[in-house]
């Protein structure tokens, strides 16, 4: 089956699936069942038909001229798109699967039909995005993903919590969509054309200043449908609202097809540019890391942690398409390969474990019905395939072996530290002080993610929720199980989908450079080395290693279930533990909120509530804390925004006299100069 | 990575780091005025709490069976990488630094999840300030190491330690002193001793590192007390080889007189950190950020000196 086959199949089977869920509506069993079976196969479709893109090398265009007049539907895949396609396809396979199970919670409250419509709509403009060849299909295809999204985020319309996300993420997306309308007709007014081929070869006469506006637009425009930081504040609202499948599809997807318009446009079409765009996305990029780890580590609701996870990462990956494009625009093909390689294989790994996370975190939230981790805890005894799973999404999302995470981190380690040696002057030191910025989110991640792994399933139950929890359904169980398996596959043998990434990077940055990252296998534990200037690493000698290690240990010590006696936790003397007693999350990363005050609002309050009988006034009963983080982006950011909105807006009022006559002139006056002006 | 080399390294990382922590014991005590313990008392510790039986926690789960046999196996893996008394660690070309800092990083993760296992209070607690302090501290071990490791140009490990080698003998440079002074605070960060850490005290509320390990008993706590000394060991032997650039290793394979110089080596800095741990008090653990910022900035110096001081 060729290419052009396997694409129509694919979006004719996501529609199948949309129409199924419209016509099916009546039983939710039956419709959940066959629009999910839809999605997954257009899944399979969709990995076989960037499986040969990527692997033949020959691009594929799709035309569809005369369905509606004026507008041209033209699709071009090559291996960036390809890819790109690859991450959709992989996640909406695994979330497909994990959807038959997982809609069950929406049976009898809400209509399962509009979400399994919702669902399918959503992919298929996701691959409209990433497929396009005219702006204005992109625009179609994008104004589609964020209304349809924005239909899933308020699917639980009843709750006032998903209203206003809702809106504030439609509000913020369509701003977005502004800027890159604004970028894209400034293009076609210089270029004459709205197709990208005619974007990319008239991009080479754009005036300077004009190339730097476009970059501006541009990064600004899917700068917020990725969540950087400050224009963030919509991801960490819209994401936990959503239904965690439609959750796992944004943050693992939707962020990443951003990411993908940033790169092609500037990158691709504009084809790079000075020096200090690189600089800009790399500042930007580690200020959204460190922000958005901070504002996780103390966050206690499960789906808004993973939210602000999410834009960490989002960080993490622009930091090696901005040193990509440092590298670029001083001809430095070599490192600018290695720094996008990083980028984009951190993009496909951070979709499969934030994926795998939402999955998980959906799982929790569907047996015990409480997002809040300070009601959870010890899921792990019933629920050990999730807690398993969600080890394996938090140990990769740390970036720790022998998982993906930590090859992509490597990754942007080398690339980053290549400029030391590469760039001349103050730069020299700039991007190793990224690398440190990389290091410390990094280390604060693993801060995060033992506190929402630990409070969540280990130790005892805190509440009444956690207490009546339940392993969830097989489908549910096999989708997490296909990207944890992932997970740990790409960790270990990265180098099959190195290669195709190394050609993606190479389209993207217009150099036919090949820089060989295979070693020589020199012994048993240093099987395939991926070799750079800086150091090697062999992902299997090292995964070899640890298995031997620990099945020396297990041989000499046997396996740990052997000679224990059980008993009770010490509790300083007290006969029996109450879950009372336990560690809270907040308690966990106090640390974190103390030494960084400055950047977290703090407001604390404790309240001691003496004792209610008047014999005893003075004994204190009942001691309240309370603490809250304030947003500072919030406060100076958004409200500087609004307040000067506010004013320019008050000052204008002057002109709004009520007065029939005025407004008449206004009009005449308008009139006689834009004729002047127009001669 | 050559059989002999394999095993001889690994032999000599889990005979060599008890003799460490006995040895440190030792001269802390002398300079407090005691007798001390035996400097082969760790020895014993270990071959006793192997013999003994386990009790566990009922609230416990597998992570918390797992943790000890996952942290010993990441850290003797991430110990492997590093050379200690040649020029040539076993594991040369699979892993540089990095790859040794986010073993060790696994390992901290096991740790602390499982100190969350029991429901303890105390296991919570050291695990907080652990995740804490350590996010701290592994920046400022990367700021060391790539400084060293952008001079020579390589972050291989084995390379790193060669660079050094050929920088000469005994040349106090500007780059030595601060890195020296940058990898030391680390080093005490790391291995749990004071300032950061006091690894003898017996109260709970003080504890960073021994909270974590409150419940465990048995086979379970000798693999965890092997594995810190085996951590000491190899951050002590990182010093010796990369920050402390006197009485250079020779060649290859391992002669006597390199096996004699890394012993002295780790003998001296075994002085140092004794005298340092006994001439400071513990440190607010809020100021602890603050030690690691200082370390930072001396490694941060350092690489700035390395393009400007030439």
């Amino acid at each position: 089956m060729g290419s052009k086959e396997s694409f129509i199949l694919m979006n004719l089977l996501l529609l199948l699936g949309t129409f199924s869920g419209l016509i099916l509506r009546g039983s939710p069993r039956i419709c959940s069942y066959v629009s999910s079976a839809f999605t997954a196969l257009a899944a399979v479709c969709g990995l076989f038909l960037s499986g040969n893109i990527l692997s033949t090398g020959k691009a594929f265009s799709f035309n569809l001229p005369g369905l509606i007049p004026w507008v041209d539907f033209a699709f071009f895949l090559d291996n960036v798109a390809a890819f790109f396609l690859l991450i959709i396809s992989l996640l909406t396979l695994a979330i497909s699967i994990y959807s038959i199970g997982y809609n069950e919670e929406h049976y009898h409250k809400r209509d399962v039909g509009l979400l399994c419509i919702g669902i399918n709509l959503f992919i298929l403009s996701m691959i409209g995005v990433v497929t396009a060849n005219s702006a204005m299909i992109f625009l179609i295809f994008w104004e589609t993903m964020t209304l349809v999204s924005y239909f899933l985020v308020v699917y639980e319309y009843e709750k006032e919590e998903s209203v206003s996300a809702g809106f504030i993420y439609i509000l913020m997306a369509h701003a977005g969509t502004a800027f890159i309308l604004t970028a894209f007709l400034l293009l076609y007014r210089h270029s004459g054309s709205l197709d990208f081929t005619a974007f990319r070869t008239s991009a080479g006469d754009l005036p300077g200043g004009l190339k730097d506006l476009l970059f501006v637009f541009f990064f600004i425009g899917f700068g917020i449908k990725a969540g950087i930081v400050p224009l963030h504040i919509w991801l960490p609202k819209a994401h936990p609202a959503a239904p965690s499948n439609v959750s796992a599809l944004m943050s693992g997807v939707m962020i990443k097809v951003a990411v993908y318009g940033l790169i092609r446009m500037v990158m691709d079409v504009l084809g790079g540019g000075s020096m200090w765009w690189g600089g800009v996305i790399l500042v930007v990029a580690s200020v959204s890391a460190v922000f958005g780890i901070l504002y996780a580590l103390v966050e206690n609701d499960i789906k808004k942690l993973l939210a602000y996870s999410s834009i960490e990462n989002i960080g993490i990956i622009l930091m090696g398409v901005g040193a990509s494009m440092v590298f670029s625009s001083v001809g430095l093909h070599g490192p600018a390969l290695i720094a996008l390689t990083a980028g984009l294989l951190h993009a496909l790994n951070h979709a499969l474990f934030k994926g795998l996370l939402f999955l998980s975190a959906g799982s929790v939230v569907y047996s015990s019905h409480a997002r809040n981790i300070e009601e959870l805890g010890g899921l792990i005894k019933k629920m050990p395939w999730t807690a398993l799973f969600f080890l394996t999404g938090a140990v990769s999302i740390c970036g720790l072996p022998p998982f993906n995470g930590f090859v992509s981190e490597w990754f942007t380690f080398q690339g980053l530290l290549m400029g030391f040696g590469a760039l001349e002057g103050g730069s020299k030191v700039f991007l190793p002080m990224v690398a440190i910025v990389l290091c410390l989110s990094s280390a604060l991640a693993a801060a995060c993610f033992v506190k929402a792994f630990g409070i969540t399933f280990l130790a005892m139950p805190r509440s009444e929720h956690a207490r009546h929890a339940l392993e969830v359904p097989l489908f549910m169980r096999l989708g997490m199980g296909i990207l944890a398996v992932l997970c740990l596959l790409l960790g270990v043998l990265p180098q099959y989908i190195l290669g195709p990434i190394g050609n993606v990077a190479s389209t993207l940055i217009h150099a036919e450079v090949y820089v060989g990252i295979n070693g020589v296998s020199s012994d048993l534990f240093t099987l395939a080395p991926l070799k750079l200037n800086l150091s090697s690493f062999s992902p299997q000698g090292v995964f070899l290693l640890l298995l031997t290690l620990m099945g020396g240990l297990l041989l000499i010590l046997g396996i740990p279930y052997k000679k224990t006696v059980l008993g009770e936790t010490w509790g300083c003397g007290i006969p029996a533990l109450l879950p009372k007693m336990e560690y809270t999350a907040t308690a966990f990363s106090k640390p974190f909120m103390i030494i960084f005050r400055d950047i977290y609002d703090i407001t604390e309050d404790v309240e001691k509530i003496a004792s209610p009988t008047p014999l005893q006034p003075h004994f204190v009963r009942i001691t309240r804390y309370r603490a809250s983080v304030g947003h500072i982006f919030d406060r100076y950011f958004y409200e500087l925004i609004l307040q000067a909105v506010m004013a320019v807006s008050s000052r204008m009022q002057v002109i709004q006299t009520g007065s029939m006559h005025l407004y008449l002139l206004y009009i005449f006056v308008t009139l006689i100069v834009l004729l002047f002006w127009a001669r | 990575m050559d059989p002999i080399s394999f095993f001889t390294q690994l032999a000599c990382l889990l005979l060599g780091a008890p003799l460490l922590q006995g040895f440190i014991k030792k001269i802390k005590s002398r300079l407090q005025g005691k007798r001390g313990p035996s400097v082969l008392q760790p020895y014993y510790d270990i071959w006793k709490l192997f013999r003994k039986d386990s009790v566990l926690s009922e609230h416990a789960s597998w992570v918390f069976r797992f943790a000890p046999y996952g942290v010993f196996m990441f850290t003797l893996t991430a110990a492997l990488f590093v050379p200690l008394y040649s020029l040539k660690a076993p594991m040369a070309h699979a892993g540089d630094c990095i790859l040794v800092v986010y073993l060790l990083g696994m390992a901290r993760f096991l740790q602390a999840a499982a100190a969350l296992d029991t429901g303890s209070a105390f296991g919570g607690m050291g695990s907080s300030r652990e995740m804490t302090i350590g996010s701290f501290a592994e920046p400022a071990l990367f700021m060391a190491l790539f400084a060293v490791g952008l001079h020579f140009n390589s972050l291989n490990l084995n390379e790193m330690v060669s660079g050094v080698s050929q920088g000469g003998a005994a040349h106090v440079s500007f780059f030595n002193v601060l890195l020296f002074v940058g990898f030391f605070v680390v080093l005490i960060a790391e291995t749990g001793r004071i300032p950061v850490d006091n690894p003898s005290t017996h109260l709970e509320l003080t504890m960073v590192h021994e909270a974590m390990l409150l419940e465990y008993s048995g086979s379970y706590l000798a693999l965890i007390e092997w594995s810190k000394a085996v951590k000491q060991f190899m951050f002590f032997s990182l010093m010796a080889n990369v920050f402390l650039p006197i009485a250079v290793l020779e060649g290859s394979p391992a002669t006597l007189s390199s096996l004699g110089i890394f012993s002295l080596k780790l003998v001296i800095l075994g002085y140092i950190t004794a005298w340092v741990e006994t001439l400071n008090a513990k440190l607010r653990l809020f100021r602890v950020p603050n030690l690691l910022l200082f370390s930072m900035g001396c490694s941060f110096l350092a690489m700035l000196s390395i393009i400007f001081v030439r």
